[in-house]
C-alpha cells in the first residue's frame, strides 16, 4: 500500500494540460506556416513545414506524454471495466500520438500507418471510457461524446479528409477537457485506490 | 389526481414541438430533385424521434430514465448530423438542436429521473 487518497482530481489535469498544450502548438505552427488552411491542408503538413515543424512535433510529442499519464490515471481511478479498458488504449493511443512528432509526414507511408493507427485506438478509446462514464453514472458526459461523434459522421458525409481531420481534432481536445472533468467529479471506489 | 407534474407535461410539450417543427421543416424545405429523399429522410428521422421522446413524458411512457437520457442526446446528435451534413437548413438544424437540448434539461431534472425511474 502506498497511497489510500485518491488522486484522481491530480491526473485529470494531465488530460486538460494534454489538450491545452496540442492547442498552443497547433495555432503556434499554423501562425508560422502560412501557406497553411484549416480544412484544405492536413494537420500533419504543419509538421513538415520549415518554419512550424518543430513547434507541431514538440507538441505533439508533449501531448502525448501528458495523454499518456491521463490514460493511465483513468485506468487506475476506474469503476468499471470499460474506463480501466479505454484507459489502457488511451495510453497505446498517446503512445502512437509521440511517434506522429517523431516520424514527420515527409516519412511518407510509415507516418500514414502510424496516424490510422493512432486514429483507431483514439476512437476505441474513447467509446470506451464514455460508456465507462455512462455505466458509472455520469450520462451528461457520455451523452456529449455522442452528440460530437454524430457531428462528426456528418462532416464526414459532406466534407474531404482535411476537413474531417481538423474537426476531429477539435472534437477530440473538447472531449478530452470533458472527459478530465468527468475523472475529477468522478468518486473512486476503494479497491481502484489501494491497487495504487 | 391523475394530472401528470409539470416537469413532465412540459417535457411532453417541448417533444411534441420539436415533432411538428420538423415536419413543417419537411414541408417547407422541399425541392423535388435527386437528393430530396435524403433530405425528407432525415427530417421524418428527426420528427419520428421528437415524437418518440414525446412519448416517454406521458402516462404509461416506455423508456427508462436512462434510455431517455440516451434518446434525447442521439436526437441531438441526428440533427446535429444532418446539419453539419449540409442536408439541413442551419437555422432549422439550430432551432431542433435548441429543443433537444432543452428536453435534455427537462429530462435531467432530478423531479424528472425519479419519475421515469418509478412510473411502473
Amino acid at each position: 500500500m502506498i497511497s489510500k487518497k485518491a488522486h484522481n482530481v491530480a491526473v485529470a489535469w494531465f488530460g486538460v494540460i494534454a489538450a491545452a498544450v496540442f492547442t498552443i502548438s497547433w495555432i503556434s505552427a499554423s501562425a508560422l506556416d502560412l501557406a497553411w488552411v484549416f480544412g484544405q491542408d492536413m494537420i500533419s503538413d504543419l509538421g513538415v513545414a520549415d518554419g512550424s515543424k518543430d513547434y507541431f512535433n514538440y507538441g505533439c510529442i508533449l501531448t502525448g506524454i501528458f495523454a499518456a499519464l491521463f490514460g493511465f490515471g483513468n485506468a487506475i481511478y476506474s469503476n468499471n471495466k470499460l474506463m480501466a479498458a479505454g484507459g489502457i488504449i488511451f495510453i497505446i493511443c498517446a503512445a502512437f500520438l509521440i511517434l506522429i512528432g517523431l516520424v514527420p509526414e515527409d516519412a511518407g507511408a510509415k507516418h500514414d500507418y502510424i496516424a490510422n493507427i493512432f486514429v483507431l485506438f483514439a476512437l476505441i478509446s474513447i467509446i470506451l471510457m464514455s460508456a465507462g462514464a455512462w455505466a458509472d453514472g455520469h450520462e451528461f458526459i457520455a451523452g456529449i461524446t455522442l452528440v460530437i461523434l454524430c457531428t462528426l459522421i456528418g462532416v464526414y458525409i459532406s466534407s474531404d479528409l482535411a476537413m474531417l481531420e481538423g474537426w476531429a481534432v477539435i472534437g477530440a481536445l473538447f472531449w478530452i477537457v470533458i472527459q478530465s472533468v468527468e475523472c475529477m467529479i468522478r468518486k473512486p471506489c476503494q479497491k481502484s485506490i489501494s491497487k495504487v | 389526481m391523475n394530472s401528470l407534474p409539470g416537469n413532465i407535461s412540459a417535457g411532453c410539450g417541448i417533444s411534441l414541438l420539436g415533432g411538428v417543427i420538423s415536419i413543417v421543416c419537411l414541408a417547407l424545405f422541399f425541392e423535388p430533385e435527386e437528393l430530396s429523399l435524403t433530405i425528407m429522410g432525415l427530417y421524418m428521422l428527426s420528427a419520428v424521434l421528437f415524437f418518440g421522446m414525446a412519448g416517454t413524458f406521458t402516462k404509461n411512457s416506455q423508456w427508462s430514465w436512462k434510455m431517455t437520457v440516451f434518446m434525447g442526446f442521439f436526437t441531438i446528435g441526428v440533427v446535429a448530423a444532418s446539419t453539419a451534413a449540409g442536408y439541413f437548413e442551419m437555422y432549422a438544424g439550430a432551432l431542433l438542436v435548441a429543443i433537444g437540448v432543452l428536453i435534455l434539461i427537462v429530462a435531467m431534472l432530478p423531479s424528472t429521473k425519479k419519475w421515469l425511474n418509478n412510473k411502473y
